[in-house]
């Protein structure tokens, strides 16, 4: 047993960044397709989304920069299948510099997708538009409230909101459906909920990083947020629930749900370690090296 | 394999190892790349501060259709005399780069931590506050139909959980009695309650970094090695 302890505690910890990456990327070479249960917070977006009538309008906030899209960019593209799939028009606004990058990403990857799909294109100012990043976080959101366009005046390219087809109607947030936001901080959904929600009463959902979510898990479970997509595992969930309901997406990059193999055998081996830590633990303490 | 022939791939895919050379040890590539991203990062921000908030919320309205020095003509016949408010105090703020008159740039910033505040105390305590504690006003025996099956125990288990760890949670911050008795015992569990939502942190944690290796591993072998 001792010597099993010693050679335990000689593993550099290299070793373990060497089985971590292995862990990662093996499953990716062999996937095992692990079911995949949506989660009813998830399904609760979803349900949202399919009800709104065509032509209605949402507003999608890109909270995100580069170092978060690996958890935030998969749930705002599955956002935007579905919503482009029910003819949705969609205003997407910036609360953090690098959200408009972002989201174009994301719509170019989606015109694609529909023109072999579905002989679609993609219309900017038509299906969606983009406007640009102002800063002030919560006073942006709450200025919205009474004004849209004089808060957010132009769109990416310098034009005005209030001569986009899309966006020269609307008055208020109130003329909007759903409030979705893909938030990696602040200011992000916390904010919307916050506003939006309690105080134009405008339902809010979004997605957030999973280091964000125990943060946030409370206003889901008040009632206050419509819905929320944790991390890559929410992405996943909202992925296979437009691929149940639209199955040509499938074939493209889904990238929550190809992830889910990789994440839970990386769990399931930090599982392992921390058990073996711990038996380390005891075993010293026992013999009285430790306190 | 279809190895990507895009420059900016390959820049992505170099950095990525640059930065990924740090869990052998602090390198001089490691330094390099985190140089590099800091820089794009901060000229990218900037670019974006300047052209869609300075130039588009303040400077454009104030200089619509007029040359440079209708600057001060034209806002004033147009109405949007109020926008000197937030140009004046921006030119307070550059006064922090003078040591003389920094002094100065404390006034746009008492006027943001106010303005801040103000906002922020009434939305926290509606949403924070108020509509956290009327979440926490719960049944605690629940029925379903007027039956007490499966569903309705896991709800009244449920309902338990919330209400008496968020009361013992609170108790363990409770320092106007001390902790004896049975409000040591409810300290004690608020303890627990807290550990158990600190190892729920850390399991979020454990799965975010896992995503984002997930994603940079996924761009070298579908971005730039070209592996579908």
């Amino acid at each position: 047993m001792n010597i099993f302890i010693r050679l335990l505690k000689s593993i550099d910890r290299k070793f373990i960044f060497i089985i971590t990456f292995f862990a990662v990327v093996i499953p990716m070479f062999y996937p095992l397709y692990l079911p995949i249960i949506p989660e009813d917070s998830v399904r609760s977006i979803f349900k949202k989304i399919d009800a709104i009538p065509e032509g209605s309008k949402i507003l999608m906030s890109f909270d995100y920069d580069p170092a978060s899209k690996p958890e935030c960019h998969p749930m705002a593209i599955a956002n935007l299948r579905h919503a482009f799939k029910k003819n949705l028009k969609i205003v997407i606004i910036q609360l953090w510099p690098f959200g408009g990058a972002m989201a174009t990403e994301a719509i170019d990857e989606l015109k694609k997708e529909f023109k072999e799909i579905y002989n679609r294109d993609i219309i900017y100012g038509d299906d969606y538009c983009i406007l640009g990043y102002k800063v002030g976080g919560a006073i942006l959101i709450q200025q919205s409230g009474k004004d849209f366009n004089g808060t957010f005046m132009e769109d990416i390219d310098g034009k005005k909101a209030s001569e986009i087809s899309l966006t020269k109607d609307v008055k208020t947030i109130k003329d909007f459906e759903l409030v979705l936001s893909y938030s990696a901080g602040d200011p992000g959904i916390k904010q919307w909920v916050m506003i939006v929600d309690a105080q134009y009463k405008v339902p809010v959902a979004g997605g957030v990083t999973a280091v964000t979510a125990p943060e946030i898990t409370p206003y889901l479970n008040s009632g206050q947020l419509l819905g929320l997509m944790a991390g890559l595992r929410g992405a996943a969930d909202y992925e296979t629930l437009v691929n149940k309901k639209y199955p040509p997406f499938k074939k493209y990059v889904n990238s929550g749900t190809s992830g889910m193999d990789p994440q839970n055998i990386v769990h399931l081996m930090i599982i392992i370690f921390i058990i073996i830590a711990n038996i380390i633990y005891w075993h010293d303490k026992k013999m009285g090296l430790v306190r | 394999m279809n190895i990507s022939s895009e420059i900016g791939v390959w820049i992505g895919a170099v950095l990525t190892l640059c930065i990924w050379s740090f869990l052998w040890k602090d390198n001089f590539l490691y330094k390099t790349a985190e140089a590099i991203f800091i820089g794009c990062s901060a000229g990218y921000i900037f670019s974006k501060l300047f052209h869609e908030s300075f130039m588009a919320v303040l400077w454009n309205p104030l200089t619509e259709g007029t040359t440079f020095w209708g600057v001060i003509t034209n806002p004033l016949s147009k109405g949007n005399a109020f926008l000197f408010i937030p140009f004046f105090l921006g030119l307070l703020m550059i006064t922090r780069l003078f040591p003389g008159i920094g002094w100065m740039s404390r006034w746009p910033m008492a006027f943001i931590v106010g303005l801040g505040a103000g906002m922020n105390i009434f939305i926290s305590l509606q949403s924070s506050v108020v509509a956290q504690l009327h979440a926490t006003m719960l049944p605690l025996v629940k029925f379903h139909g007027g039956v007490f099956d499966m569903t309705a125990f896991v709800d009244t288990f449920n309902n338990w959980v919330i209400v008496f760890g968020t009361l013992c949670a609170l108790m363990y911050f409770f320092f106007s009695i001390e902790h004896k008795g049975l409000v040591s015992v409810g300290a004690r569990m608020g303890i627990y309650v807290l550990m158990i939502s600190f190892g729920a942190s850390f399991g979020a944690t454990v799965m975010a970094r896992i995503s984002l290796l997930i994603g940079r591993v996924r761009f070298l072998k579908e971005v730039w090695l070209g592996i579908v």
